[in-house]
């Protein structure tokens, strides 16, 4: 417990909470948000699509922003000099992964409540119809979803400071097939099966629904256990790479190098 | 190979003439007795020294770093019987000779305060197990002196130089004769068919050290009255009989009397010579019978018990020759006995003793012995044979490659290998030291060794564990800091970042909140701890990572470079916290570049180059490496230089000379194993200001390290 | 005139080792990750919500976000540069030795606007090849001085950006992040006009809003008189801005020296 708590404060204030994941977390998704609304405008719609503009936003700024923080978590401790000591100390990596990923998710929903708020008290988006237990639900199956691909990711890392560049291969393809800014249908048929992989993309579907209406049903339930089973097969397969990480890093020797 | 384990015998000692000579530059005749202190000594990897007196039954157990104090391990004030091997092993690193940890149990069959030098056999015997452990040379002089100097400074006892020489000098079958002031001595081989019997009449008296105190006293009081008279008196050596008479008068009564036994004392010493390069027996005997009459007459240090012993033997035909011996008050009277009469004299003076006294004199023949010696050593630790050893580190063919990948479009793949099997074990308690250049593989060990590097062949344990497969176990019982500024969170205070580590390491929360203040006082960063680390100078950072690596409080410390960075004052203080903590008997693997540094911390060094051990031993030993030359540094100016090599030129095969440039000043370079011929040769031209400057130094480790690195040594 | 061979030498060899180090560990995965990574997706992602709001036609925001490569690569290559100079140090000796200072800190940029370039002479044709854009009607002459032109202004918001670095460690996120805003401000996925009137003020400020709108209209067959108006704004913008961003940088570069700004990474 110990261990959890300092974790997470050395995290927050130490990784966490820097200039950039702040940045992310807010002009992202204004960005974003904004030429999805100017495109809806221009393409002469009545009205955009909060759900998809507003709200995918700040799930985009919040995808970034844990993208973000566990690579420059890494970086940063290889460049400091800490990630040796994090590995050569009796606790193991895995273990500050978990802690750290989860202060990263939980601080990122920020971006996400904020969205939320924009929509509702800016755009006066109703929540009078909204399936509020369904949408909370859907929202702690889209937390769980990303923390496990941020201790996959986390892991990766470690792996070698090569793999930033896989990072860059990863933020926009899954904010692209997960589909943050727009329904999933609007893709090619192809790109929707690819999609279908990631454990966010259920959740976010789920979550729509329950802001639109009831979604308490048989469907919902069905994409709430899809969401977790993949979410846990990442997790598995992180622990799996764990094992690996930890003997390839001490053979190649990439713990200290920048 | 080093010795590890083994058996000193060092003897005690008798006077035969020039009692209380010794100490007013008189020539004296002791000879080392077969009667000796026995030490068993084994090597001990770490700094402290287990002492087990076992005639006392007394143990006692310190730390080379603590002797200025005085103290044991536990802090308490050394026990008197202590002070005399701890001062010797106090004086020895005064003096700058590598003194290791060891334990040892002595027993000795001196009489002890028998006038038989039973301290001084102790303190010369300690000496030598220093010296056979340090494995460095020292003559039987400089030892004695050392030993000397100890029991005046350490033990705080007034003594002069005699019984520490014979102790240590001792040659079988002959006398010493000894010139307290020049050093020279020569041995003299005592009578044929004569035999040493020793007497100890078995009386002690407390009142030794008074009353030799004022006697030394009055010596130097005459010594003041006649250098008014003749200028040139520096002792009381200086003075014949007659000139001593003839102003006696002058002096009080009892001054006068101390005094002239002195000078009486040594003319007799210079005659009882003669006697015995002639070989006349008799005539020497008679001497000492003479002398006893001084002591007791003039000197006044005998007693009852003593003049009855030396009547007795006066009165027996076949005793050349009797005398008390030592101090004086009791103790013992030494006899020169005719060899086909001896049984019967110890036996004649034992009853004739103990009926006019009824006392039990101790009496026993003595022959003169060798001075103190290894009697017996070991390379090895003869417990290893029976218990297998757990070595704090213990690595085996350890080989590190590294494989890098280059180019854009064509990948090349290129291994380095850093380390090249490597094997070295390091037991528990030591300091082991890893040098070599840059890109050596110093780092890349350490790294294998902390479980941050997986060796590509070659296996490791740590305190006993498999690195592969116990590495939790292995990382929760070893600590480890990385030179330089990084592994610290620069934007965290000292607290906050010694907290973090301490979750790491699962310390209890109580534990935490106890260690952290404890330990940022043990690196001197008391007051800081709630500072940000950025702030911090690289010094202040470095010792809190000494900090950080100490929080779990670990057994084996990797110290990679600890004091790179750090400000004189800086290191010094780090390099004795580091002493502390193997005092506290951790085992510490340090790599470092100062030379000074591995010297003065490690017990043994490993010198490292391009993946290779080049040389693994003991500092002392590996200094030994280039022999032990003195090296002589000489500046002279360009113009004076053609001078002076006239003069070098004279030194035929004494010295190894080389040149080194400079504008204006010529260096000269002279490694010498006799450097007294050299400077004596040099110091004319010194006075006359062609030299410049001149300066003698011994070969440091710096000099081996420079060597061996560029391959001049194997 | 071997003051100026000296300069051109060292603007060259500032711009080599700058573009070398950032690379240098660099694989062709890495390359074409950090070259297509980002890019690329992020049209993609526009060119979906774009979709989704109704447009057939993806065109516009393609080229849009062709045009926008060559910026990209200039202000991330120039503040992830000084940044990591920064980092490891080298900023103190850089900024204590004599060298004169524009080729010093001009020269930084060169291989990062070449590399934009080279990229956005592939990326074109690539666009019309795998996305069937329609450049039946091109003036590919007046397209390349366009595109030559948009290359060399955005050199100014990267300096000034580098500044930002210069001023913080964490200058590059802040950098980084604001080029984001580059998709919405400056006509890369819609047009100016259809920004809040406050916006289009902002966008008109900005290098590579012009430079843009001529290079859609050659595309688009335009002949020089059409386009020369706002290549010369474009210029002089852009010029503006690479004035801005060396004074800024001669100003902290000051102001450094008085407090030590760069020693605390």
């Amino acid at each position: 417990m110990g261990l959890f708590t300092r974790q997470i404060d050395v995290q927050l204030r130490m990784r966490t909470l820097n200039l950039y994941s702040l940045l992310l977390w807010f002009i992202q998704p204004i960005v974003f948000s904004a030429v999805g609304m100017i495109l809806s405008n221009a393409a002469g719609n009545p009205a955009p699509d909060l759900v998809y503009t507003v709200i995918g936003g700040g799930i985009m700024g919040m995808w970034s922003g844990l993208v973000f923080t566990s690579t420059y978590d890494i970086r940063s401790d290889r460049r400091e000099g800490t990630l040796e000591i994090i590995v050569g100390s009796p606790t193991s990596l895995r273990k500050i992964e978990a802690i750290r990923t989860f202060a990263n998710v939980a601080a990122g929903s920020i971006s996400l409540i904020a969205a939320f708020l924009v929509a509702v008290l800016i755009y006066k988006f109703p929540l009078s119809q909204a399936d509020l237990l369904s949408a909370v639900i859907s929202l702690l199956v889209i937390l769980f979803g990303l923390w496990c691909m941020g201790v996959f990711l986390a892991n990766l890392m470690v792996w070698s400071r090569l793999s930033t560049s896989i990072v860059e291969f990863i933020e926009m393809p899954v904010a692209l097939l997960a589909g943050f800014m727009y329904p999933i249908r609007i893709l090619p048929a192809w790109m929707q099966e690819i999609s279908s992989v990631f454990p966010i993309r259920w959740g976010l579907e789920t979550l729509r629904t329950a802001i639109q209406g009831p979604a308490l049903n048989q469907e919902t339930l069905i994409k709430w256990a899809i969401s977790i089973g993949i979410s846990l097969i990442i997790y598995l397969l992180s622990r799996l790479l764990d094992r690996k990480v930890h003997d390839l890093i001490r053979v190649s020797g990439e713990l200290s190098s920048i | 190979m080093e010795i590890q384990e083994g058996c000193v015998i060092s003897p005690g000692r008798v006077n035969l003439l020039g009692e209380h000579v010794d100490y007013n530059e008189g020539v004296v005749l002791p000879a080392a007795i077969d009667r000796s202190v026995k030490i068993q000594f084994t090597r001990r990897k770490d700094r402290l020294v287990q002492l087990a007196a076992l005639d006392l039954d007394h143990q006692c157990k310190f730390n080379l770093f603590d002797l200025d104090r005085k103290v044991d391990s536990n802090g308490n004030p050394l026990p008197s019987w202590a002070l005399y091997p701890a001062g010797v092993l106090w004086m020895l690193q005064q003096r700058g000779y590598a003194v290791s940890g060891f334990n040892a149990s002595y027993r000795s069959d001196i009489p002890i305060g028998a006038g038989l030098s039973s301290s001084a056999a102790v303190e010369v015997g300690f000496a030598v197990v220093c010296q056979v452990l340090g494995g460095w040379q020292i003559d039987r002089l400089t030892l004695a002196r050392i030993c000397q100097a100890a029991e005046i400074n350490y033990a705080g006892v007034n003594c002069g130089l005699m019984d520490q020489f014979a102790c240590a000098s001792g040659v079988p079958d002959h006398l010493l004769m000894f010139d307290t002031r020049t050093y020279e001595s020569r041995p003299i081989p005592l009578p044929q068919n004569t035999t040493l019997v020793i007497a100890d009449s078995t009386i002690r008296r407390s009142l030794i050290n008074s009353a030799y105190n004022d006697r030394r006293k009055d010596c130097d009081t005459a010594v003041k009255f006649y250098q008014t008279i003749y200028p040139q008196v520096n002792s009381l050596r200086d003075l014949s009989p007659a000139q001593f008479k003839a102003h006696a008068h002058h002096l009080p009564d009892e001054v006068w009397r101390h005094a002239l036994h002195v000078v009486e004392e040594i003319e007799r010493v210079e005659r009882a010579i003669q006697y015995l390069d002639s070989g006349d027996a008799e005539q020497f005997g008679k001497l000492m019978f003479e002398t006893h009459n001084s002591l007791r007459d003039l000197f006044e240090v005998s007693c009852r018990e003593l003049d009855i012993l030396v009547d007795l033997a006066h009165g027996f035909d076949g005793c050349l020759g009797a005398r008390l011996t030592g101090a004086g008050f009791g103790g013992c009277t030494i006899n020169l006995v005719r060899k086909d009469r001896v049984d019967e004299f110890i036996e004649f003076l034992k009853t004739a003793y103990q009926r006019e006294t009824g006392l039990q004199a101790n009496i026993f023949r003595t022959h003169p012995s060798r001075g103190a010696s290894l009697k017996s050593s070991s390379a090895y630790r003869s417990s290893a044979a029976s218990i297998p050893k757990v070595y704090a580190i213990d690595a085996h063919e350890l080989s590190k490659t590294f494989v890098t990948r280059h180019g854009f479009w064509r990948r090349t793949v290129k291994s380095t290998v850093a380390v090249d099997k490597i094997s070295f074990s390091v037991e528990k308690g030591e300091l082991f030291g890893l040098l070599g250049p840059n890109g050596a593989g110093k780092t890349t060990t350490v790294k294998m060794l902390s479980t941050l590097l997986l060796p590509t062949s070659g296996t490791i344990s740590i305190l006993g564990k498999d690195i592969q497969r116990d590495t939790n176990e292995i990382r929760r019982h070893i600590g480890f800091t990385f030179g330089g500024a990084r592994g610290l969170y620069g934007r965290l205070t000292a607290v906050e970042n010694l907290r973090y580590f301490a979750e790491l390491y699962a310390l209890p929360p109580e534990a935490t909140r106890r260690r952290i203040p404890e330990l940022l006082e043990i690196v001197g960063l008391e007051g800081r701890g709630n500072d940000r680390v950025e702030t911090f100078s690289s010094g202040m950072q470095q010792r809190l990572h000494l900090a950080r690596a100490l929080l779990h409080d670990p057994d084996l410390i990797f110290l990679d470079e600890p004091t790179v960075g750090i400000d004189p004052v800086g290191a010094r203080e780090l390099r004795t916290t580091i002493k502390q903590l193997i005092g506290h008997g951790k085992t510490i693997l340090l790599t470092t570049h100062y030379m000074a540094e591995a010297d003065e911390l490690c017990d043994r060094i490993a010198i490292i180059k391009q993946g290779h051990i080049i040389a693994m031993d003991t500092p002392a030993s590996l200094k030994k490496k280039i022999s032990s030359d003195s090296i002589i540094e000489v500046k002279v100016e360009a113009a004076n230089l053609p001078a002076v090599q006239n003069t070098l030129s004279r030194l035929d095969s004494l010295a190894a000379v080389s040149y080194s440039e400079n504008n204006f000043v010529k260096g000269i370079s002279i490694t010498t194993p006799q450097p007294g011929a050299v400077i004596e040769l040099l110091s004319p031209l010194l006075t006359q200001n062609v030299i410049q400057n001149l300066e003698v130094r011994n070969q440091t480790l710096e000099d081996v390290y420079i060597s061996l690195i560029k391959g001049d040594i194997e | 005139m071997r003051a100026v061979i000296r300069i051109i030498r060292l603007y060259f060899i500032q711009a080599w080792f700058s573009y070398r180090s950032l690379f240098a560990w660099s694989t062709p995965f890495n390359y074409f990750a950090s070259k297509l990574g980002f890019p690329f997706f992020s049209m993609l992602l526009f060119m979906f919500m774009g979709k989704y709001a109704g447009f057939t036609d993806p065109t516009f925001i393609i080229i849009g976000n062709i045009l926008l490569l060559p910026a990209l690569n200039g202000v991330s290559g120039i503040s992830q540069t000084v940044g990591g100079e920064r980092q490891f140090g080298a900023l103190s000796y850089l900024l204590a030795s004599p060298a004169p200072r524009a080729p010093l800190f001009l020269g930084r940029a060169f291989f990062h606007i070449l590399d934009g370039f080279i990229t956005l002479l592939v990326a074109l044709p690539a666009a019309v090849i795998f996305l069937g854009m329609d450049v039946t009607r091109i003036n590919l002459g007046l397209v390349f001085i366009c595109v030559l032109t948009l290359c060399i202004t955005t050199n100014g918001i990267g300096f000034i950006m580098g500044t930002v670095t210069l001023l913080s460690r964490d200058g590059w996120m802040i950098t980084s992040t604001l080029s984001i805003a580059f998709y919405m401000l400056i006509g890369v996925n819609f047009p100016v006009e259809n920004l809040p009137a406050f916006l289009q003020w902002v966008a008109y400020g900005l290098p590579m809003t012009r430079g843009i709108m001529a290079a859609r209209l050659a595309l688009n067959g335009a002949d020089w008189t059409r386009i020369a108006p706002l290549i010369s704004g474009e210029i002089l913008i852009g010029l503006l801005y690479i004035m801005i961003g060396y004074a800024s940088f001669r100003f902290v570069e000051r102001a450094s020296i008085r407090s030590g700004l760069l020693d605390t990474i």
